[in-house]
């Protein structure tokens, strides 16, 4: 082999590991690395896209720990598709994993309506794992970049946006306003002395007292 | 003298088209045009693809054995099934595969203790025959059962 063949041999082998490590393997979404070539696009404006979105799944540690990892993955399998299927395709959308159950989707802003109207299908993920009819939900959070604020801090809004959502329900998706930012959720968690059972919920903090009182589970107070 | 194991391993690893009774995995040649290019997409087999591609006779490459994950998927496939995930390990691997629009399931072969001694080929051979002979026709049995 000559120098010039091994040298265009090991191109072509780069060009392959490059778009490899572009796709997710779970869901042939983008991948974390695709997601920060965006973003590096979106920072320096010249990027399409000027809506994010994030999503992740509703109590899908429980949907592992109850039916196994290998039910979760199929869960973010059917996620992948029904993204791919309803907002890549249909919208001009770009979609990634940012890891685990972690969604991130760009739009742009002329599709935001017709995202809306969709995006309740994230709510309801039917599939089967081993004849067990399981299902798994998402719910999201958007932020509109406005042109002065980094992707990093785009998202940022758009997770907090989510973490609103969660509260809302399943395939609900939220939008990122000032009052988001003003009135945000924190999370209040207690461990119950009488039961041991962990109490965890997320609420709007000008709302929130400042422990949790009783344990839904045995009604004892903490 | 040769131990036990020496022997037991000489047995196993004859031309013989099988493993304990298990059959070994298909060459690369047989496999279907739709897999090899998967595999070689996949980067489980190197090569050149028309060589690889209705396996010319004679050809190195496609005279040996499929990669255990390239005969696992090809052998679904033939029954209709898409592999959606692939975990191996060393001496075992599960697989998980659609067998209806949202319908999947997780099936694996795991090689036994007593099997030990096996080379890496013979093991991939193993638990490939495992899978088509044992796991898998009990798994066939528990979906249709359920559909």
């Amino acid at each position: 082999m000559s120098l010039d063949e091994a040298i265009s041999r090991l191109e072509a082998l780069i060009t392959e590991v490059r778009q490899a490590s572009l796709v997710d393997e779970k869901t042939a979404l983008g991948s974390p690395l695709a997601l920060r070539n965006e973003e590096r696009l979106i920072n320096e404006g010249k990027s399409d896209f000027n809506v994010i979105v994030f999503g992740d799944l509703n109590d899908f540690k429980q949907l592992n720990d109850e039916h196994t990892h290998d039910a979760g993955d199929v869960g973010i399998k059917r996620v992948g598709e029904i993204i791919n299927e309803m907002i890549i395709v249909d919208l001009e959308a770009k979609a990634f994993r940012q890891g685990g159950d972690e969604f991130v989707i760009l739009l742009k802003q002329d599709s935001v309506e017709r995202f809306l109207s969709v995006s309740s299908a994230l709510g309801n993920i039917l599939f089967s794992h081993k004849d067990q009819d399981l299902q798994t939900a998402m719910s999201l959070g958007y932020a509109f970049s406005d042109g002065k604020t980094s992707f990093s801090d785009l998202l940022g809004r758009a997770e907090a946006a989510c973490q609103i959502a969660k509260v809302q329900g399943d395939g609900v998706c939220v939008k990122w306003t000032d009052e988001t930012k003003l009135n945000p959720l924190i999370r209040l968690s207690e461990r119950c002395r009488n039961c041991g059972a962990r109490t965890t919920c997320n609420i709007a903090q000008l709302n929130a007292p400042p422990r949790l009182k009783c344990c839904p589970s045995c009604g004892e107070e903490f | 003298m040769p131990s036990i194991s020496c022997i037991i391993h000489a047995m196993s690893s004859t031309l013989d088209d099988t493993i304990f009774g298990l059959p070994r995995r298909p060459r690369i040649a047989d496999a279907s045009a739709g897999t090899i290019l998967w595999a070689v997409a996949g980067g489980l087999l190197a090569g050149p693809v028309g060589a690889l591609v209705g396996g010319a006779a004679g050809n190195a490459i496609a005279n040996q054995q499929q990669p255990l994950e390239m005969a696992i998927r090809e052998y679904l496939a033939h029954h209709g099934f898409e592999v959606t995930f692939f975990y191996p390990a060393p001496r075992a691997f599960k697989v998980t595969f659609r067998y209806g629009p949202t319908a999947y399931w997780t099936a694996e072969s795991i090689m036994p203790d007593s099997l030990l001694h096996l080379s890496p080929e013979d093991s991939a051979d193993w638990l490939y025959g495992n899978f088509v002979k044992n796991e898998l026709p009990s798994v066939l049995h528990r979906i249709r059962r359920a559909s």
